[in-house]
């Protein structure tokens, strides 16, 4: 039997057999024989997660409208069909064709959050691919990875043959090109990846090996002259020239964000201190107004969606965002809906979502991070108690009836009267609205635990003990009780760990990755299949402790396993934003250092 | 305000969408096509479409029937499949569509019966025709098929399935093949998995292997009126 009829025959079998077709409107069918690269975008997780990564539809697009080349896609299969996959040695296949992830030239992983790295792992063991880099011969694909996680991509690096920094959309095609180039001169896998280690962007990590002295990291070694001493990060200067996929992939499924989606601008450059995302993306590039307007009606036409979404990090910052909205409105007819993922703690995003919302005024959503002002100066997220007052109290006026508020626990400096400073600012806050609207809207209060990120300014803080972290989840559930009208959530604070782990891991980590996969941890990310008992049993194994990675207070002077990679911000100037957030300091020119 | 009706075929891997997913795609591909539709009043507007019965996950159909409402009569039933027709995956096929008057019950009301077919898959070897018929006979010989389903609000119920099944046979076309016709609609009806479960059961004594993967289910028709006097739902006729 075919790997398509053999497949066929476990879609009945499966719970949502719609994950696996590969046929939703939009997608791209190419014919393997015509291409001369051939290529598999990975997402290591779920179809519904993966398919609402705008990252992979853009990719599609740019690669696939090349025509020599292909990209199909792939996503981690849920445990019931990973369960028949294995039970009958079937390999792990793309969507598409249908045809093995193995028989393509290149597999290329979305590394969105470390909490999928054990997905990574598990996928290229069902493709029936080797898991090490240096097992893997011509007769296999070589595996790339990208997306924010490839900033310190260390746990990995010992799997992984191409690494790629930064923006993708140039970056990948270029990539495949070169594949296609370097064949045709009979260049071998070595010979092809120390072409690539000479280009800017991807990162080899064969070409490096870290040092160690006793226990400790003590830099990372060239091992060949053609990788560069620091891979530099690939930008699109000019979005308004990018790719843009105007006719994406609409799946059958309801998925994550289920709606068509607007790039406005990529990069944020307010420097909150904990915030990765705000370094990557580096330097804002905005589209123009004309663009996309033009992307939207595309996007309309070609998709059918009744909702667009207008993302960026911090969408509420595009320039005239009220006149866009309003254009864009007024070009795509009142059926279509042009929604804001985040808002700004300010009134006139809330004046901007508030006019631009249809239907019942359910829940806005902001993110205060910090509970008092104080940390929200260490954390250079300068709202006041009185921005937030009245940002709210004109949402409830406006007739909004619930809130959620986003903070952090375990923030550098944080004290028991931060955390108690949530639940003050909360009932101030209901205090307020009380008395200045006679409202009593509901509130809810979710605190997820801090992780120290690589390229921040809080990169060498150390992450609060889990004991700690629930101490203080306690004692804020305990502040919150009396406000009969706030709901708290918290999260797993086994997960964060492990997150704070990963993110500023090294290579020793890999071999905890490749025990922890064949253990059976999978979907990390997900609450109802992560076991941190689990995971301290794979590093008791292996003779590591966790807590030295994540516990760690990093000094400004030591070598970092991410120094060779460059994000963006020279690390002197995190040094000093770090010194300045410690002493409760507003950044300079929010730390536009080197490029913004 | 105009009303259409349309006719049309799930075939292939199509079969395993959802009723919502169904909806969805339909929704869409309106979109896309650019037709003058209706929307519902309301904070979250959709337009305004119906399909009369939804598929079980799994089963493809012949004649699937789904009816909406446009802002004028501007479109003629033939432009309107050509256009939509245009908009839809490969393996959903618009069989035909005709005009309605905007008055009158919905498809949805109207339902009352279905007929399914379903083929052995040949993904497990096949159970001997006799055995399959003397289990057919064995099944309908019980004076009731009692089965548990969770009721309104979620408490566990005890109903009675024999009284929906009006037709089961069992015969060789290729390999074994059987039909049903089986109660539908708003007022209850039994899914045609549960009877292939009772029948698997009946023929083996064990629960045995899911339904779906045994069987390649197709639902051939849908039906209106009293159970004696079914009329096949259509287009034209409903
Ligand atoms: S506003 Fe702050 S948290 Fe949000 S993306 Fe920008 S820097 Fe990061």
């Amino acid at each position: 039997m075919s790997l398509d009829k053999e497949l066929q025959a476990l879609l009945p079998r499966v719970q949502k057999p719609a994950r696996y077709l590969g046929n939703e409107w939009n997608v791209v069918i190419k014919d393997h024989a015509q291409a001369a690269v051939r290529a598999v975008l990975a997402f290591p997780d779920l179809y519904e997660v993966g398919m609402s990564n705008l990252g992979l539809q853009i990719l599609y697009a740019a690669v696939n409208s090349r025509p020599e080349m292909l990209l199909e896609r792939a996503f981690a299969p849920a445990a019931d069909m990973e369960a028949l996959l294995r039970e009958r040695g079937l390999p792990l296949f793309a969507l598409e064709s249908k045809k093995p992830l193995r028989d393509f030239d290149l597999l290329g992983f979305s590394l969105q959050y470390e909490l999928s790295y054990t997905n990574v792992l598990n996928m290229l063991d069902l493709a029936q691919i080797p898991l090490y880099a240096n097992a893997r011969d011509e007769r296999y694909p070589l595996v790339a990875a990208g997306g924010p996680c490839a900033f310190n991509p260390e746990p990995l690096a010992p799997f992984i043959d191409i690494f790629l920094l930064g923006d993708g959309e140039e970056a990948l095609p270029e990539l495949l090109a070169e594949l296609i180039a370097l064949r045709s001169r009979g260049a071998g896998r070595r010979g092809t990846l120390l072409a690539l280690a000479a280009l800017p962007g991807f990162y080899i990590p064969q070409f490096y090996r870290p040092l160690y002295r006793g226990g400790s990291f003590q830099g990372i070694e060239r091992l060949e002259s053609a990788a560069p001493p620091v891979v530099a990060k690939r930008t699109v200067p000019d979005l308004d020239g990018a790719v843009f996929p105007t006719a994406p992939i609409v799946p059958y499924l309801e998925v994550v964000h289920d709606r068509g989606v607007l790039e406005l601008f990529r990069g944020c450059s307010r420097g909150c201190r904990f915030c990765q995302a705000g370094v990557i993306y580096r330097p804002v590039r905005r589209r123009s107004p004309e663009t996309l307007q033009k992307l939207a009606c595309e996007t309309l036409q070609a998709t059918g969606y009744d909702e667009v979404s207008l993302a960026s990090l911090s969408s509420s910052d595009y320039p005239h965002i009220d006149a866009l909205i309003s254009d864009l409105s007024a070009a795509a007819g009142e059926r279509v809906r042009f929604s804001l993922p985040s808002l700004r703690l300010d009134s006139f995003s809330v004046g901007l979502a508030d006019r631009f919302h249809r239907g019942r005024r359910g829940s806005l959503t902001f993110a205060p991070e910090a509970g008092t002002e104080r940390l929200r100066r260490v954390i250079n997220k300068n709202i006041s108690r009185e921005d937030i007052f009245a940002a709210i109290g004109a949402a409830v006026a406006a007739g909004w009836q619930a809130f959620k508020l986003y903070f952090m626990i375990g923030l550098p400096t944080e004290t028991h009267d931060d955390i108690e400073g949530i639940a003050r600012l909360c009932r101030e806050l209901l205090d307020h609205l009380r008395r200045a609207y006679g409202k009593k809207p509901r509130l809810t209060v979710s605190a997820s635990v801090f992780v120290p990120k690589p390229h921040t300014p809080f990169q060498w803080e150390p992450q609060l003990p889990l004991g700690e972290v629930e101490r203080r989840q306690r004692l804020l559930a305990q502040a919150l009780k009396p406000l009969r009208v706030v709901d708290f959530n918290w999260h797993e604070a086994g997960a964060s760990f492990l997150e704070a782990v990963f993110a500023r891991g090294d290579r020793r980590l890999a071999q905890v990755l490749e025990l922890a996969q064949r253990r059976g941890c999978r979907f990390d990310g997900w609450s109802e299949f992560f076991s941190l008992e689990r995971w301290l049993s794979v590093f008791r194994e292996l003779e590591l402790d966790p807590a030295d990675w994540a516990y760690r207070r990093y000094t400004h002077e030591e070598p970092l396993p991410w120094d060779h990679l460059a994000a963006g911000v020279p690390k002197a100037v995190l040094v000093r934003e770090h010194r300045r957030a410690l002493a409760e300091e507003a950044a300079e020119n929010r730390f536009e250092g080197g490029q913004s | 305000m105009a009303r259409i009706c349309f006719s049309f075929a799930v075939t292939g891997e199509l079969k395993y969408l959802s009723h919502l997913d169904l909806m969805r795609l339909f929704q869409r591909a309106l979109r896309r096509a650019a037709l003058p539709l209706v929307y519902s009043q309301g904070f979250n507007p959709h337009p305004r479409l119906s399909l009369a019965a939804p598929l079980p996950v799994g089963v493809s159909a012949a004649r699937e029937l789904g009816e909406l409402f446009l802002a004028d009569d501007s479109i003629a039933p033939e432009q309107f499949l050509k256009r939509l027709q245009e908009q839809l995956p490969a393996g959903l096929i618009l069989n035909g569509a005709a005009a309605k008057a905007p008055g009158g019950p919905s498809l949805a009301a109207q339902v009352s019966a279905a007929r399914y077919r379903a083929a052995w898959s040949g993904l497990t070897p096949s159970p001997p025709a006799a055995e399959l018929q003397e289990a057919v006979a064995r099944l309908l010989s019980l004076p009731e098929i009692r089965i548990t389903h969770r009721g309104k609000g979620g408490k566990e119920a005890i109903a009675d399935i024999r009284p929906f099944i009006y037709e089961l046979t069992a015969g060789m076309e290729g390999g074994p093949v059987l039909e049903m016709l089986l109660k539908a609609g708003s007022s209850g009806g039994v899914s045609p998995y549960l009877v292939l479960e009772r029948l698997e059961q009946a023929r083996s004594g064990a629960a045995g292997e899911a339904p779906a993967f045994l069987w390649n289910l197709q639902r051939l028709a849908l039906y209106r009126g009293e159970a004696g006097s079914l009329q096949e739902l259509t287009c034209a006729g409903a």
